[in-house]
């Protein structure tokens, strides 16, 4: 079972990105199914339950998937998954 | 002269038609540039009588050292001014126009005197033109620039202000391009009182750089930084822009419905936040941003019926939930309108809430607005109303003074609904919940954008928050947003590495606070890094720090001069007695003796007394002792005249 990092990024720049949790995933796991365990697992209470999945950037490694195809791809070992909400201000 | 800095002030007199130049050395070492130079230029230039809109006022723009150079996100200017409230106050723009001034050879330009008739300034390199500006006085800011364009060549940058600053509205504002603005404190009227309806810029020189093939190298470095973040990849490519800002805010309770309304408001009134992408899908056409930007996280739109233009997250968030209004097309045609006039789009906002406000609770009926109903979310209701302010007709009149001037004008105890810290309206924030943005309001007259601090990730992800607020300040309650612990220390900070990034022209957003939630983008050592290798002067984060805070404490002190004290630095009395109505932190409270403390230890991080006035200590650590004396003297031997606002 491939074991990987997942990492959250809420809001706040310079507070983000250390919240970060590893797990074992099933053999074949796309990001797809990761982001359904991930909000499924979450609670009522927590943004990543509700989060809508276009507020949400998803990173494998350091770089942006792309939507569709992206989420299908298949996670390996060490594998680093970041969630990132999509908000800017000005 | 040295590098980095284009080595020339421009300073304009529209009374005797004047113009020279001055060298910017004197002021680098202490100030560096931008807002530096232009808050020490107003402290010595601008006496504590004068009014704002009196000629020997000072309006000054202020690109920083990093503008228009290869550095990335560093296409910031600020522009500093009395404001029609009666004290210094700064507002920022973004575009090109900044780098425009740095290539035509000027660190800063400041104007000062009166033309006895409309004019524009044409700066084309060493020459200034002050042309005539009749035919373009009373035109919208896109007509004003276009038609400019048509007359000079449109290889120019051009910022201007709209009927609304001409009209001296204490929130009139300049704008450049298609929707960037220097919004805030009314600084389009000053620029009006001086009959200046534009200022158009075009610039061909170089920027001589200390290091040249090391700092390419390293803005290289700091490109690839960005574009290669996790933050910035998710903005730039993701092309998400301000789309999901509003509703991040919705859901972390940071935005307050009508004026701030009482406990008793009804709450079941409260329009839900529509989805975001069926706006942005439909009608944006483009995505930009600042000049060197990576981030480009403006989008302009084009919306049938009502126009072609963009806003920002401001802009959205004042035409919202506190006018009672879901609609995004609502929300861009209010835009678009204040756009067009030159109004300030939070000062506008506040001021359609005020009214609807004061409807519902039939302070006023239509009798006051000219048979117009005030009635919540009413979009007849808030477009005309934005007319009506533009064009200063009809009960637009009242709000030339502002809010708190309408207020006093209709009476009926309609000042207890104007929610202004100094005349200033508040930013539409849920200050009652949001600990820090209650201090960061009432000691920055309302402004509290720039002081926006890491918090507003708790909902999102509490132990993160928690975690970095005790490393970074000591205590876990510094990342909760409802606590008052560790707000004085986190405010402090960001306002001195938002106004380092102020000095030298970079973007606070960028460098330092809203990088769509990642960590990997926010630091001032990449700035330092190219300032010190543009200007050949070894430079840390620390000293940028060092110098924000000097700037900021000269600022103080100017304020201090013009009447400034503690009991200015508070919020309305509504923000005491009533609790937040609903949603995330319904029935939170904002307790004044908590509230209090927190003033008490800022001024103390601030080094100045339990009046706000920075101590002789405070100004001697920040090499301000010549300022100083001036300010001490002035305190024994006339106190200070406090200046209300001015029509």
């Amino acid at each position: 079972m491939p074991h990987i990092r997942l990492r959250f990024f809420g809001l706040g720049s310079r507070a983000s990105g250390s919240h970060l949790e590893t797990r074992f995933v099933p053999e074949g796991t796309t990001i797809q199914e990761l982001l359904e365990s991930v909000r499924s697992s979450a609670d009522d209470h927590d943004f990543l339950a509700r989060m809508n999945e276009r507020q949400v950037s998803i990173l494998l490694n350091g770089k942006l998937i792309r939507r569709a195809e992206g989420l299908q791809t298949i996670l390996g070992q060490e594998d680093v998954v970041t969630f990132m909400v999509l908000v800017t201000g000005g | 002269m040295s590098f980095g800095w284009s080595g020339q002030i421009l300073r304009v007199d529209l009374s005797n038609r004047q113009s020279q130049t001055e060298d910017t050395e004197p002021y680098t070492r202490s100030f560096i540039g931008g807002k530096g130079i232009s808050v020490k230029v107003v402290y010595d230039e601008v006496g504590p009588n004068t009014s704002a809109f009196d000629p020997a006022n000072r309006l000054c723009f202020g690109p920083g050292v990093l503008t228009g150079t290869l550095a990335p996100a560093a296409g910031r200017m600020k522009v500093t001014s009395v404001s029609p409230h009666g004290l210094m106050a700064n507002s920022g723009i973004g575009g090109f126009i900044g780098a425009e001034i740095r290539h035509a050879g000027y660190d800063s330009l400041v104007i000062q005197g009166e033309s006895d008739r409309p004019v524009y300034l044409y700066i084309h390199d060493d020459s200034v033109e002050i042309k005539d500006a009749a035919h373009i006085w009373g035109k919208g800011t896109q007509e004003t620039q276009r038609l400019i364009k048509e007359e000079i060549g449109d290889s120019v940058e051009i910022m201007c202000i709209g009927p609304a600053g001409e009209n001296l509205v204490s929130f009139g504002c300049i704008l450049t391009g298609m929707g960037s603005a220097a919004g805030r404190h009314g600084l389009g009227a000053i620029m009006g009182s001086k009959n200046l309806k534009a200022i158009a810029v075009r610039g061909t020189r170089p920027i001589r750089i200390a290091k040249p093939q090391e700092f390419v190298s390293a803005c290289e470095e700091a490109h690839r930084w960005l574009r290669e973040s996790e933050s910035m990849q998710s903005q730039a490519v993701e092309g998400a822009g301000d789309r999901y800002t509003l509703g991040f805010g919705y859901d972390g309770g940071g935005v307050p419905f009508g004026n701030w309304e009482e406990e008793d408001a009804d709450w079941d009134e409260v329009p839900a936040l529509g989805d975001a992408d069926e706006f942005w899908n439909e009608y944006a056409v483009h995505q930009y941003g600042c000049i060197g930007c990576p981030v480009n996280h403006f989008h302009l739109f084009h919306v049938p019926g009502i126009g072609t233009g963009s806003t920002k997250c401001a802009g959205w968030g004042a035409f919202v939930a506190n006018v009672w209004n879901n609609d995004r097309k609502l929300m861009f045609h209010a835009n678009h309108l204040c756009n067009h006039y030159g109004l300030d789009v939070t000062s506008t906002g506040n001021a359609i809430s005020f009214l609807m406000e004061l409807y519902h609770k039939r302070i006023i009926t239509e009798k006051d607005t000219d048979g117009l109903p005030m009635r919540r979310g009413d979009e007849r209701a808030i477009i005309s109303t934005i007319h009506k302010i533009g064009k200063q007709e009809g009960f637009g009149e009242l709000f030339k003074n502002g809010v708190l001037g309408a207020a006093r004008e209709i009476g009926k105890g309609a000042e207890q609904c104007a929610m202004v810290v100094n005349g200033e309206v508040i930013e539409p924030y849920e200050v009652r919940a949001y600990k820090s943005e209650a201090l960061a309001a009432a000691v920055n007259s309302g402004n509290i954008g720039e002081s926006l601090t890491f918090e507003y990730g708790y909902f999102t992800d509490p132990e993160a928050v928690e975690e970095f607020a005790e490393e970074a300040y000591g205590t876990k309650e510094a990342g909760v947003p409802s606590s008052y612990e560790g707000k004085a220390i986190s405010i402090w900070d960001y306002e001195n590495r938002i106004l380092a990034c102020d000095l030298l022209g970079a973007c606070g957003w960028v460098f330092m606070n809203w990088t769509g939630g990642g960590a990997d983008t926010s630091s001032l050592e990449i700035p330092a890094k190219l300032y010190s290798l543009a200007t050949g002067r070894d430079t840390s984060e620390a000293d940028l720090l060092l110098a924000a805070q000097r700037c900021k404490t000269l600022e103080r002190a100017f304020n201090v001069r013009r009447g400034k004290r503690r009991e200015d630095d508070t919020l309305p009395r509504r923000l005491f007695e009533t609790a937040v109505p609903g949603g995330r932190y319904k029935g939170e409270r904002l307790e004044r003796a908590r509230f209090d403390e927190m003033v008490d230890e800022y001024y103390a991080l601030r080094g100045w007394d339990s009046e706000g006035i920075p101590t002789p200590e405070t100004l001697d650590r920040f090499g301000l002792s010549s300022e100083g004396k001036v300010l001490q003297q002035e305190l024994q031997e006339k106190g200070s005249l406090r200046e209300g606002a001015k029509s």
